[in-house]
């Protein structure tokens, strides 16, 4: 062997290494369409336990409707004109905790499906994130007691890979607004160092990977993956920040504790829309406790696990009240993220950041009583740049959800999308949804 | 990563054949065994236990920061911070679940430039401060801490990227800062955030190397680094003695990192790591404070210190046990008699525990309140954590379909009254026939772990009853004799060892592992064995000596070139030493494997197989195109071109079948 050739592998590895085996997976990169509108940011929020349908829906249909005094979707009275109540959609094929966290965002995908099974909001992330210094973000509110699993998590960057949120404020305030250097030559020259790190761990990678076999080999490529995520945080980006790019003050308290569950969604919701603002990114999440959650809602008077309520038989008016309390706590609080995002006006355009983004209210299961996925609540709010119309309460029958999910790909401009998740649970846009 | 999916999957499994069954009674019979049905092996498929799988485990959370604090000697809660990894099974240390997200890189990289920039360099650093050669004293600290950080000798090539690293950085921050990047920069490589268990091929399976085993060790046992003395081991190739492999694993179960090792293990076994953060109504139990919830942990954590390292050590004491360990504010709460002597500067002490039905671990605050809703008991609750965490069987969630509210509080029924529908309404019985009435046997000890001699005014009725178990069946009143009903079981001790042997080895024994499995049980089947014994025996298995896989599918250097590739200029072939270094051995197999490659070096692995019928004193010739730089695990005649490498004191002789491996470096 030839000093030649030996310094020609080397030179090989290092491209192989940069390149990015994810994007890649999810096709081609489609030119977005410039004559349609479209939105320019998607948020996905997130409460668990399913619902009481009959505490839930909305009176009326389509654009007369109105909120029943005392239901669960009440507090978003407000922002009855900023919403799009959806329906009767099924997880098709699916039942339970475990099966509607899986399938909520992801559509049920698997490896072979052409989403490669990502959840919308890490599949939207990969066609619309690259030029940001987050790809997306994730952020919870008391996720991760049990540590992570499929019953906790809800996005999946592929089949089988779940993207853990982060929990703690303090830790999202660091990452998003808690580095920031001196002066520019400062900020350059560690900028410089923190890349030469960088590139020396992608060099061990590389001769790492030889010496594995295929399978701990992928592992090797994750961490790849990872920083070329690392790297995207670094060097900021090319995302716009709003006039009201302002970091929020993060309150010192221990993210964990039952009873800190109202402060730390605050913030992390605070955070979200900072994020936002700041162009930090343009795909966020917030996740709240996940499916099965034990969360006593002390502050709405409850003292039984959130799980424990939802599973209250119409016959037991006590528990049915207690659960509607705290269902109606989590619409307030999605109602609070609307009222942030509707005051804060679109940089460069018309109208406010939430006329310009999508925002996705996902459950996890229908009615929690019985298990089941069938008619899951979804609420969608926002204009997506035109592309929705809001203040509609449509009600399908027995629709799968990914047809929602192809919807919300085109609300984003990825209008070459076509099904979503499991292909057999058919393809095609949701009916009558965007305009 | 397919692996990772099988658990969620089976339940999913479970749950679907459940709803096919379409309102019929489901009859979940526990599955036999926790990874999807597999029964144990017969004793002749067994005859030669088969190790696992070749690995690399990434550092769990609780091991990085053991591991930084072992390394830079200063404490760090970085990990305890990082996003929180995919638990499998109840434990966060399973290696397919151990990969590096976006987020957790980003948290890695600034826990690193943090570290790096607390790190005591005076002390790391091998010279005095300012240096009087920096550039040596660089040198020196890159090989001997990247030793430690990567709990190996650190090749030249890697040696070289760092000293780059450290000029680059050095130019403008100085020696202690180009050293700071250095850490900075080695916390982040995959060297040291994964530990290896790939092995050398022998001809017929992966063999471990020396410090592989140590880390493997180590983490198995300590949750951290080697120490100096088994890196010594290492070093000099003892620890291929398996002997030697035996006495350090009893050396290190007793430091101080193997106690809390073995906290570490009981707090994810029987998920009371939750203790702190399980969600309780205040308005019901108002005394259950996070004071108390700490020293409920506090009570555990001493009484299994106490059973494992001063007591019998046996599963009998941990679950059928009559004394505790409390202070005066926890025997408050209990309603017990405070502790008057040796106690410890918590202020904790042994007391006997008079409460009716006490046993052991199986009756602490901890369990009884991890296990239980958030406004009463739960004998669902206790009934599962006996089934799935000792007794190894898990259990399918409920079918969809069915009203599954959980019995409201009705203060003129007992909460046994009130479950009494699950025993009767057709779709809950079969399921919760394996777990209610075990947990009714709990039924004297409240919400918060407190013993209760009525439940408002009614009567208790503990009785309780273990079906469609293995060896476990039969009735007890109360949680005493349940207790004992467990200790006395071999299927109790066999769940056990597959519980420790998953934490240990980062996998899913019974399936993956079942031969080995069972042998590492066998130890427990003497009543008076330790569980010192049954982690000793988890952490020298087969497992933690070979692995198994696909032989390499070839000997060449992976980074040879394509046969297609048009000739290249050779350059001209070093003239051959005057004398003939030595012939290799008859009979001995040799694979080179190049490990790194730079412009001016390489390192290349080897490993010789003695395929003979006769012990021999090996001697391997081999080819090295440059010049050695170093060489390891071998002495070596000749500097380059032909080099004959004979094995070192600890080496030298290969058994027939015999395997071992040396390396080297060159320079071209």
């Amino acid at each position: 062997m030839t000093s030649i050739s030996r310094r020609g592998f080397v030179r090989g590895l290092g491209a192989a290494a940069v390149a990015a085996p994810f994007f890649e997976l999810l096709g081609p990169r489609v030119a977005r369409a410039q004559a349609v509108a479209s939105a320019k940011r998607l948020v996905v929020f997130f409460s668990p336990n399913g619902t009481i349908h009959s505490k839930w829906r909305p009176s009326g249909t389509g654009a007369s409707f109105t909120f029943p005094a005392g239901s669960i979707l009440e507090p978003l009275a407000a922002h009855r004109a900023d919403v799009v109540v959806v329906d009767g959609l099924d997880f098709i094929g699916t039942s339970n905790h475990e099966g509607g966290m899986a399938a909520m965002l992801t559509g049920g995908g698997s490896a072979s499906s052409p989403t490669a099974g990502a959840s919308i909001d890490q599949y939207v992330a990969g066609r619309i994130g690259a030029e940001s210094r987050f790809a997306s973000l994730e952020l919870g509110v008391q996720t991760s007691a049990w540590g992570g699993s499929v019953q906790t998590r809800m996005s999946y960057r592929r089949a089988g890979e779940l993207v853990p949120p982060d929990d703690r404020p303090d830790e999202v305030y660091r990452r998003l607004f808690g580095e920031v250097a001196g002066t520019p030559s400062a900020a350059d020259a560690l900028l410089r160092k923190r890349k030469s790190v960088l590139d020396l761990v992608r060099a061990e990678l590389g001769v790492l990977k030889r010496a594995v076999g295929a399978e701990e080999g992928q592992k090797l490529d994750r961490h790849l993956d990872a920083l070329r995520a690392v790297e995207n945080g670094l060097s900021g980006g090319t995302g716009v920040p709003a006039a009201a790019c302002t970091p929020p003050v993060v309150p010192r308290i221990d993210a964990g504790a039952n009873d800190h569950f109202p402060d730390v969604t605050r913030v992390q919701t605070d955070l979200l829309v900072a994020a936002l603002a700041c162009g930090a990114t343009k795909v966020a999440s917030l996740q709240c406790s996940h499916t099965v959650s034990p969360t006593v809602f002390s502050w709405t008077g409850s003292g039984d696990g959130h799980h424990s309520l939802s599973h209250s038989d119409d016959g037991n008016a006590a528990g049915v009240a207690a659960f509607v309390a705290a269902e109606r706590w989590f619409t307030a609080q999605f109602s609070y993220l609307l009222d942030r995002l509707a005051a804060l006006p679109e940089p460069g355009a018309e109208g406010s950041m939430l006329d310009h983004t999508l925002v996705v209210w996902a459950k996890e299961l229908g009615d929690a009583r019985l298990h089941e996925c069938r008619a899951v609540p979804f609420v969608l709010a926002g204009r997506a740049g035109g592309r929705l119309t809001p203040g509609r309460y449509l009600r399908y029958s027995g629709l799968s959800h990914t047809k929602l999910l192809v919807s919300i790909c085109h609300a984003m401009g990825l209008d070459d999308v076509t099904s979503f998740g499991d292909l057999s649970h058919g393809t095609g846009a949701l009916e009558g949804l965007l305009g | 990563m397919k692996r990772l999916l099988i658990p969620s999957l089976a339940l999913l499994t479970a749950c679907q054949a459940v709803g096919q069954i379409g309102g019929a009674t489901p009859d979940p019979t526990p599955e036999a065994g926790r990874d999807g049905g597999v029964g144990a092996p017969s004793p002749e498929e067994c005859a030669a236990p088969a190790p696992g799988r070749r690995v690399l485990r990434r550092l769990a959370r609780a091991e990085y920061d053991h591991t930084v604090r072992d390394l830079l000697g200063i404490p760090s809660d970085h990990g305890a911070r990082f996003a929180s990894d995919t638990v499998v099974e109840g434990f966060d240390n399973h290696a397919d679940a151990l990969t590096i997200s976006g987020l957790l890189a980003d948290q890695l990289r600034l826990a690193a430039e943090e570290l790096g920039a607390r790190a005591d360099v005076a002390r790391l650093v091998p010279c005095a401060l300012p240096p009087p050669d920096a550039a040596a004293c660089a040198r020196d600290f890159v090989e001997a801490f990247g030793a430690r950080a990567f709990r190996r000798p650190v090749t030249s090539a890697e040696a070289a990227r760092y000293v780059q690293l450290f000029e680059l950085t050095s130019a403008d921050e100085g020696f202690e800062g180009g050293v700071r990047w250095v850490i900075t920069a080695m916390l982040q490589s995959p060297h040291f955030l994964h530990r290896p268990e790939l092995g050398t091929w022998n001809g017929a399976r992966y063999a471990l190397d020396a410090w592989e085993r140590a880390s493997l060790l180590s983490y198995s046992i300590t949750g951290t680094m080697p120490d100096a003395a088994l890196f010594e081991l290492a070093r000099s190739g003892a620890l291929m003695d398996a002997a030697v492999l035996e006495r350090e694993a009893r050396r290190l179960f007793r430091t101080p990192s193997g106690r809390a090792n073995v906290q570490r293990f009981v707090g994810q076994w029987l998920s009371i790591d939750r203790l702190a953060e399980v969600p309780k109504d205040a308005v019901t139990y108002p005394e259950l404070t996070p004071q108390i919830r700490a020293k409920m942990k506090r009570e555990t954590e001493r009484f299994v210190e106490h059973v494992v390292f001063e007591g019998t050590g046996t599963i009998t004491e941990l679950l059928t046990a009559d004394y505790g360990f409390v202070d005066a504010a926890l025997a408050g709460y209990y309603g017990i008699s405070p502790p008057t002597e040796d106690l410890d500067s918590e202020g904790f002490g042994r007391v006997f525990r008079g409460e009716l039905g006490y046993s052991g671990i199986l009756t602490h605050g901890s369990l009884l309140t991890t296990h239980a809703r958030a406004s009463s008991t739960s004998p669902v609750h206790r009934g599962k954590v006996v089934r799935e965490r000792l007794l190894c069987q898990p259990l399918p969630p409920p079918p969809p379909g069915i009203v599954v509210q959980p019995p409201p509080l009705d203060p003129t029924l007992t909460t046994r009254e009130r479950y009494a529908a699950h025993g009767s309404v057709a779709a809950c019985v079969g399921c919760h026939r394996v777990m209610d009435p075990i947990g009714f046997a709990f039924e004297h000890w409240d919400g918060i772990g407190r013993f209760r001699a009525d439940e408002g005014g009614h009567v208790i009725d503990a009785r309780g009853e273990i079906v469609s178990s293995r060896a476990t069946d039969g009735t007890f009143d109360g949680t005493a004799e349940l207790g004992r009903r467990l200790a006395a079981s071999p299927e109790v001790s066999s769940c056990l060892a597959e519980e420790w042997a998953r934490f240990a080895w980062g996998v899913s024994p019974r399936q993956e592992l079942p031969c080995v499995t069972d042998e590492v049980a066998r130890v427990l089947r003497d009543p008076a064995a330790r569980l010192e014994d049954l982690a000793v025996a988890i952490a020298t298995s087969v497992h933690a000596r070979e692995r198994t896989g696909p032989a390499p599918v070839t000997d060449a250097p992976p980074d040879a070139p394509p046969v297609d590739e048009p000739p290249v200029d050779e350059p001209p072939v070093e003239p051959p030493p005057s004398e003939p270094p030595g012939t290799t051995s008859p009979d001995l197999q040799i694979d080179v494997h190049n490990d790194a490659t730079w412009e001016t070096g390489f390192c290349d692995q080897v490993t010789v197989t003695n395929l003979g019928a006769t012990e021999l004193e090996w001697v391997a010739v081999v080819h090295v195109a440059g010049t050695l730089t170093q060489h390891w695990n071998s002495e070596a005649d000749g500097e380059g071109g032909d080099v004959a490498f004979r094995g070192a004191a600890w080496n030298r002789a290969l058994a027939p079948a015999g395997s071992t491996s040396f390396g080297y470096c060159a320079s071209r």
